[in-house]
């Protein structure tokens, strides 16, 4: 069991496609948050649906200065650039928390009842801990997550 | 061997870890060290990863600095 490779949702991308009453508001100031996991659950992109629901509904990694939950995204962007359709926030940057065993972040919705799995980013397979300390993302130039839709 | 006594791979790890600039996160990771009136003696270590852990001696104050990579998702190439 563990976070190996970041990852996009299948479930919540075919219903908000599909029109199955997900309306994906990735360009909302409050609607879009992270929350930060450790390397106890195993993402299945394929299935896993929404923050709360397994494997989601256990080993979130909060603490002093980082609340259940997690933070919420703002500037958020939506762009396209040469084909490759972008979606980006404002870097986050928490300060005096407290937290342990940080391995990635799960970024879900709050547009409807069940908080929709968006995407996972995982960190690259070592526990980060702070200690009354920041605790900073700096989102890739690229974005967040990206699709090529002209490959 | 009482609780207090080390063997020698404990001592010598223990030597290296007060001498400055040991690595302690992996093969892959660049370690700089400087002193700041503020924290004392700080220590940023850069993983293969990316990221950035900084521990302050003073305080022992730790932050994290990731730099995440973007989760990326192309279509099929046409045939």
């Amino acid at each position: 069991m563990a976070q190996t490779v970041s990852g996009l949702y299948y479930t919540t991308f075919r219903d908000a496609l599909k029109g199955s009453g997900i309306a994906l508001t990735l360009d909302s100031e409050t609607d879009n948050k992270i929350a930060l996991f450790n390397n106890t659950i195993t993402p299945n992109f394929d299935t896993d649906t929404a923050m709360g629901a397994a494997p989601y509904n256990a080993n979130e990694c909060t603490g002093t200065g980082w609340s259940a939950g997690g933070v919420v995204l703002t500037t958020t962007t939506l762009s396209v650039t040469s084909g490759t359709f972008g979606w980006t926030a404002a870097n986050v940057s928490q300060a005096n928390t407290t937290l342990t065993n940080v391995y990635g972040g799960l970024i879900y919705g709050l547009q409807a009842t069940t908080k929709n799995a968006i995407c996972l980013v995982y960190f690259g397979g070592t526990a980060y801990s702070t200690n009354n300390g920041t605790f900073a993302i700096t989102w890739n130039g690229a974005g967040i997550f990206t699709i090529d839709l002209t490959p | 061997m009482s609780t207090y006594e080390q063997t020698p791979e404990q001592a010598a790890y223990l030597e290296k870890l007060r001498s400055i600039g040991v690595n302690t996160r992996g093969k892959d990771t660049k370690v700089r060290e400087y002193r700041s009136p503020e924290s004392g003696i700080v220590r940023k270590s850069l993983d293969e990863h990316g990221n950035v852990v900084t521990e302050h001696s003073k305080t022992d104050r730790q932050d994290v600095h990731i730099q995440a990579q973007p989760v990326t998702a192309a279509a099929a190439q046409p045939l």
